[in-house]
């Protein structure tokens, strides 16, 4: 019989998830290993409802991979923008939940799925021009125009790389 | 937590940008995003500057300022070498002075790589490595024909903490007898002198010798002699890795005494030399200690390495030993 563990998102709704799919979290992990055996829930005070149900839905289909190393990515791991076939469907959502699915993943300490989440970001980023980068994350440009000339006259060099 | 215009943190953010950053146009499309996302990238695109055209470099020197000047860690203008005169040092060493002037931390720069940059004069590198040389980890000078022992002493002033030098197709040196004096205090650890010709025995016996930190030397093309060679390897303590390809005077026994000498050697490198079945025979004898041997070129064949060195793995005469 396998052991299930109540998570209580941010708006109070709570989800029953099996205890060894947690330990995909190391913040869940450590805390289970802490309070040994309770049925209290836990709460997850920055993660709301929408985002942890997607959160444990990756939890859940990544069971059986291996448990990432507790250490830093290497170079290479970091270098590579390769998405899996599953994992980039799971990850085809608005802006404002792939950025809260990579907050959330961030306090979770999920490793592998904030992995995801930054490799999506940066394939967002990759060959876009400042102006196209606004517009696709919405962002205000505040420098000054005397400000983004000065800057535009120093990094010059690297435009063409 | 600092957080950006989208709402990420800066952790994330530089995590982004450490993916990003082996493509420097992005990351100087991030710095014009906004402030924030320039407080974020600015680091990653002055770490190490990379340039691919010799319009890139003009524009790079023209530009260069002391305000990013705190974030390179590597300055390589290898193959631009025809485009890097002695003015172009002067230009960075002026900047360097200014951010000196500014700055209480000394500049973070750990590589400079003047591959090739023949132009250039020892009086404008002895400015430059004056101005930023305080935490040099590596300097190259390939082919800078114009270097002297001048330079060499201010890189041992100012430099403490210099791991490896790169000598290769230097030619206003001198022959022997300097080298230790201007190195003795310091810990290094390679030593590129291949294709120098003022390298003779002297050279090792009364002035490599008294490196004892030494744990790479390349001596590609040199012109030295078995016995000397052998002896000089004898006396290294911490020498693991030697390149002795092109020594075309090292007769296939000569070679195997080196190889016997050298109690830490791990790597050789000794194409298009005599090297041949002697060499294997002694190579036999620690067959376990080697972990690369290249002997392409040489007069090694395969039947010698199978016959002797069973376990070894053979590409294009390049054994992978252990």
């Amino acid at each position: 019989m396998t052991t299930k563990v109540t998570l209580t998102s941010s708006d109070n709704e709570n989800f029953s998830v099996n205890k060894e799919i947690t330990k995909r979290s190391i913040l869940i992990k450590n805390m289970l290993e802490d309070v040994g055996k309770s049925d209290t829930p836990i709460p997850l005070p920055n993660v709301n409802s929408k985002v942890l149900r997607k959160v444990i839905e990756w939890c859940e289909y990544h069971c059986m991979d291996p448990l990432a190393p507790t250490n830093e990515n290497t170079e290479n791991q970091k270098q590579n923008t390769d998405i899996e076939d599953w994992d980039q469907k799971f990850i085809e959502v608005d802006q404002e939940t792939l950025f809260k699915i990579i907050l959330a993943t961030n306090y979770l300490n999920i490793k592998p799925l904030l992995d995801i989440g930054c490799k999506t970001i940066t394939n967002m980023i990759k060959g876009k021009s400042p102006e196209e980068i606004y517009k696709t994350f919405n962002i205000v440009n505040n420098f000054t125009p005397k400000e983004e000339a000065q800057i535009r006259k120093e990094n010059k060099w690297a435009e063409d790389q | 937590m600092a957080t950006v215009t989208t709402g990420l943190p800066l952790e994330i953010l530089q995590d982004i940008l450490h993916r990003v950053k082996c493509t420097q146009s992005d990351v100087a499309s991030l710095c014009l995003v906004s402030r924030s996302w320039y407080f974020a990238a600015i680091e990653f695109l002055y770490e190490a500057p990379k340039f691919t055209t010799y319009t890139s470099l003009k524009v790079f020197l023209g530009s260069f300022g002391h305000r990013n000047i705190g974030f390179i860690k590597s300055l390589n203008f290898s193959g631009m070498g025809n485009e890097v005169h002695s003015d172009s040092l002067a230009q960075i060493t002026a900047a360097y002075q200014r951010y000196n002037d500014l700055s209480p931390i000394r500049p973070p720069l750990t590589r400079l790589n003047l591959h090739g940059c023949w132009h250039i004069s020892d009086s404008s590198l002895i400015a430059l490595l004056t101005a930023c040389a305080a935490n040099l980890d590596t300097l190259v000078i390939n082919q800078c024909e114009k270097i002297t022992t001048c330079s060499l002493f201010v890189l041992a002033t100012y430099s403490p903490n210099l791991r490896h030098l790169s000598l290769r197709m230097t030619r206003a040196l001198p022959p022997s007898d300097r080298l230790h004096h201007i190195f003795k205090y310091q810990r290094l650890q390679s030593l590129d002198l291949s294709y120098c010709t003022w390298v003779m025995q002297d050279t090792l016996s009364n002035d490599i010798s008294h490196i004892p930190t030494i744990r790479a030397l390349y001596l590609h093309s040199c012109n030295i002699l078995g016995p000397a060679l052998a002896a000089f390897v004898a006396t290294m303590p911490a020498l693991e890795e030697l390149d002795i390809s092109r020594m075309m005077l090292l007769t296939d026994n000569e070679i195997a005494e080196v190889m016997r000498a050298g109690k830490r050697l791990r790597r050789v490198s000794m194409q298009w030399t005599l090297a041949g079945e002697k060499t294997v025979r002694v190579m036999a004898e620690e067959a376990e200690k080697w972990e690369a041997v290249d002997c392409e070129w040489s007069k090694i064949d395969v039947g010698h390495v199978q016959q002797m060195l069973p376990g070894a793995r053979i590409g294009k005469l390049e054994m992978r030993i252990r």
